[in-house]
């Protein structure tokens, strides 16, 4: 039986994010928002609320076990 | 007069087609049931270049010589242009199973390896147990769209490692154990051609890990009990209702899958992101990775109205310029008027008259 400890976990993440109709200022925004919760691996703007100026972030991102955050 | 023989003075025309996995695509969101769409636009494109999840029908799939089968993550990196696409004449394809799964299970996935190579003649290598049970667990976001977890991603990358270093494999087949016990009346409604593929989200996951580690070709094959006969069965989930896996086509993709380029030597068949002539997507998913590099880049957009999805993001919210349409016929008669260079507008029957230039009119 191997006993080494998980190399890293996945984990879902969803967030809002500023709105921007620019997909290059959008690409950042998702950038700097997930980069607090780990490598992205997969994501997506689910859905916009125009009248708030958000954006519904999905993401599946890993990170390290000794690095999961709190309340994720 | 004759026409003198003109060589030809355009590059070939590229198109990429989008069926985002797990968000509950009415055309696509089910059992390789988008292939058709494929199938035609490769009619209209020189080279097509679209994801597993549109081509695999468990045991039906369809070669299309001009085809390019790219793994999300690989197509997301594509689509950002950080990684190139370089075609193959063929890929040694490598086999991981996870241990989870039972030893009947185990050996029907062995034979559908067996037959690719005695009845389709590809080549494999020998194949690799995970050392861990993968510990596949299934989710549904708030969205609507599916996504799961591995308990050892690590037990994965290991079995893939080991392929790819000691047994020669060029891209990697995944065979997951999934759980039987998913959430019956998603299930349900899946099998008769509604809501969301309850595993598509697990599966991407369980790829990407793969190709954003080693950079290869892979892609993903549930390993599921048997379900019993229903004849409600909906004609766009059928395929996967033939067999005991959904193997075949995973096998049969993989095996004339680009290999995945980030640096020089380039080659001449090399393909970037800046060849792409244009992305065919549905029209309430703009917001994934491949759709906003790409839409901040010279390809035409163009959205599917016809091709709901769970999502609830529109091209002109993400500030992307698309031609909109509400069908695949019609998308396709979009396509051939771009591969000629004629300008969609051109033919509706009233053309507005031409304008003087103003700054933001």
């Amino acid at each position: 039986m191997n006993a080494q400890p998980p190399a890293c976990l996945t984990q879902f993440v969803r967030l809002e994010v500023a709105w921007v109709a620019d997909p290059r200022a959008m690409e950042g925004a998702i950038a700097l928002a997930l980069q607090v919760y780990g490598e992205p691996l997969r994501w997506a703007i689910t859905a916009v609320d125009e009248a708030r100026g958000i954006a519904v972030l999905e993401a599946v991102v890993t990170l390290s076990p000794e690095a999961v955050p709190q309340g994720v | 007069m004759n026409q003198p023989h003109m060589a030809p003075s355009t590059a070939p025309y590229t198109v990429m087609v989008i069926v985002p996995t797990g968000v509950g695509a009415a055309i696509g969101g089910y059992a390789g049931d988008a292939l058709p769409v494929v199938r035609a636009i490769a009619q209209v494109a020189d080279r097509v270049i679209t994801h597993p999840n549109v081509l695999n029908g468990a045991s039906l799939y369809w070669p299309l010589p001009n085809a390019y089968y790219v793994e999300g993550y690989g197509l997301d990196q594509f689509a950002a242009g950080r990684w190139g696409l370089r075609p193959v004449i063929q890929n040694k394809v490598g086999i991981i199973l996870d241990q989870g799964i039972e030893p009947e299970l185990r050996w029907r996935h062995l034979q559908v390896a067996d037959a690719a190579r005695a009845t389709l003649g590809l080549p494999l290598t020998d194949y690799v147990v995970t050392d861990q049970p993968l510990g596949v667990e299934l989710r549904t976001a708030a969205s609507g769209a599916t996504w799961g977890t591995l308990q050892r991603p690590d037990s994965l990358l290991r079995a893939a490692e080991t392929l790819l270093t000691e047994a020669g494999a060029e891209a990697i087949a995944i065979i997951a154990r999934f759980p039987d016990d998913i959430d019956s009346a998603a299930l349900q409604d899946y099998r008769h051609g509604q809501g969301v593929d309850p595993l598509a989200g697990a599966e991407a996951v369980i790829s990407h890990l793969v190709v954003r580690q080693f950079r290869v070709p892979c892609a993903h094959a549930p390993a599921l009990t048997p379900l019993p006969l229903d004849p409600a069965i909906s004609p766009r989930s059928a395929a996967e209702e033939l067999g005991y896996t959904f193997l075949p086509c995973v096998l049969a993709g993989l095996s004339r899958a680009p290999q995945f380029v980030t640096q020089a030597p380039a080659q001449a068949t090399d393909l970037w992101a800046d060849q792409v002539n244009a992305l065919v997507l549905p029209a309430t998913a703009c917001g994934g990775a491949a759709t906003l590099s790409l839409g901040r880049s010279r390809t035409q957009i163009i959205t599917v109205a016809d091709n709901t999805t769970r999502m609830q993001v529109t091209a002109a919210q993400m500030g992307i310029r698309a031609i909109a349409v509400q069908s695949y016929l019609e998308a396709l008669g979009v396509l051939a008027a771009h591969r000629a260079g004629i300008d969609p507008a051109a033919l509706q029957p009233h053309i507005p008259t031409i304008q003087p230039w103003e700054k933001a009119r």
